[in-house]
């Protein structure tokens, strides 16, 4: 499957050379939206099972429920999910990003999961799964918000929890 | 352009340049380097002086044979003043220019010896400036040549065929026939990945190669990795500019 090359025009080269010469642009805006469309439309059980509990223990046997092997990442974030599994997910997500080569999440996507995450628990039940302040939370959500690739209900998630955090720290 | 055979590769940025200069083998190095940039060498000649062809194929190959094998061509490149590329270019030049005055030499005295040229002519091109746009953007092609046949073998080789084949249906296949990127479930069932994410995975691990063996290829001409850095920026320019 040896590639042709004569009949390229530069910017084809030029674009094939930028693949190796920009390390922290190795994904599209295209190619980041179909993972996370992959991802949010996995089984949770697949990636879930086995997710060393990072921050307590409060999340033992969620994966036991029966329904857990039937959910999918975006039932969880845009219907009803708990608040054990959203921490589950949080928890998934941190990892994913610091795996082996082979195995981990694009960054971007391991982010977008944790603060979709994070911001799921925020809308559905009020709690707050994450140990960052409010500034820091605030920011990671504006940044997660603001990529483009994001799907809509993703988007309106990620704004939701950004005013739930709002409603949240006035009240306090 | 020709496919070559990979080579064993270094796998430090020793460069081939300075192994040429340094001993007698290495002129067996420079004579691989030029070799396998004879497809931009050529298209300059033919672009540039408006050789027929084969003419341009026996010139070059005269040129590397005398430059490289007889008088040691990189001895007499001063590296701080300018880049591999630029310096063999002007050489070259400098080359055909001997060439002309030796076939209007010969039909007037043909047992006249070979002209070589001075040192003079060798430190005007230590200092050539940049801007041959035909002969970079033939250049830049070899350089990725060389990387994609590297990575095809390093992918045979390491028994890793599906990061070869993740590479080529999501980067190099959209980008030269201008196809949609085949989705990361198709890949999945056509390499047995257990989930979309682990496709992602290899072809971020794909990337990754690819941009190692881009750099171990312009390592072989250029100085540190610095060097390395710039002539990769600059080829990306070159091949950029709509007029290249």
């Amino acid at each position: 499957m040896s590639i042709n090359l004569i009949d390229a025009e530069p910017g084809q080269l030029a674009q094939i050379l930028d693949v190796g010469s920009k390390p922290s642009q190795m994904w599209t805006d295209s190619e980041l939206g179909l993972m996370l469309n992959h991802q949010l439309d996995a089984p949770l059980f697949m990636d879930l099972s086995g997710v060393p509990r990072m921050e307590g223990a409060s999340s033992a046997g969620a994966c036991d429920d029966p329904s857990f092997r039937t959910l999918r990442f975006a039932d969880v974030f845009f219907d009803q999910g708990s608040v054990e599994v959203l921490r589950l997910i949080k928890d998934y997500a941190k990892g994913s990003m610091i795996g082996k080569a082979d195995e981990a999440l694009p960054e971007s996507i391991g982010l977008m999961l944790y603060y979709l995450a994070i911001a799921a628990a925020l809308v559905q039940h009020g709690v707050k799964i994450t140990q960052l302040s409010d500034k820091e939370l605030a920011e990671g959500l504006t940044w997660a918000s603001d990529q483009s690739w994001a799907s809509k209900p993703a988007h309106a998630l990620l704004e939701n929890g950004r005013r739930s955090l709002d409603r949240e720290a006035r009240a306090r | 352009m020709a496919r070559m055979q990979p080579v064993d590769f270094p796998t430090t940025h020793w460069s081939l340049v300075d192994r040429a200069a340094a001993t007698r083998g290495g002129r067996d190095a420079l004579g691989e380097l030029l070799t396998r940039y004879a497809p931009a060498l050529r298209a300059y000649l033919v672009r540039s002086h408006r050789l027929q062809p084969d003419e341009a194929d026996d010139l070059l190959q005269e040129f590397i044979l005398q430059k490289a094998v007889r008088d040691n061509l990189m001895t007499h490149a001063d590296r701080r003043r300018g880049r591999f590329r630029t310096f063999l270019l002007t050489v070259l030049d400098n080359f055909y220019v001997s060439h002309l005055r030796r076939q209007h030499a010969q039909r007037r005295a043909p047992s006249r010896p070979l002209v070589s040229l001075s040192q003079t002519e060798y430190d005007a091109a230590s200092s050539a400036p940049e801007g041959r746009s035909s002969f970079d953007v033939e250049w830049g092609r070899a350089v990725i040549d060389r990387a994609l046949d590297l990575m095809e073998a390093e992918c045979a080789s390491s028994d890793r065929p599906d990061l070869w084949g993740v590479f080529v249906a999501r980067v190099v296949d959209p980008i030269l026939n201008g196809r949609e990127p085949i989705p990361y479930d198709q890949l999945v069932a056509e390499f047995g990945y257990p989930t979309p994410s682990t496709a992602s995975n290899a072809l971020v691990t794909s990337k990754r190669m690819f941009a190692r063996l881009l750099r171990c290829v312009v390592g072989e001409y250029a100085r540190d990795d610095e060097e390395i850095e710039e002539e990769i920026l600059l080829l990306r320019k070159i091949l950029s500019t709509p007029s290249a």
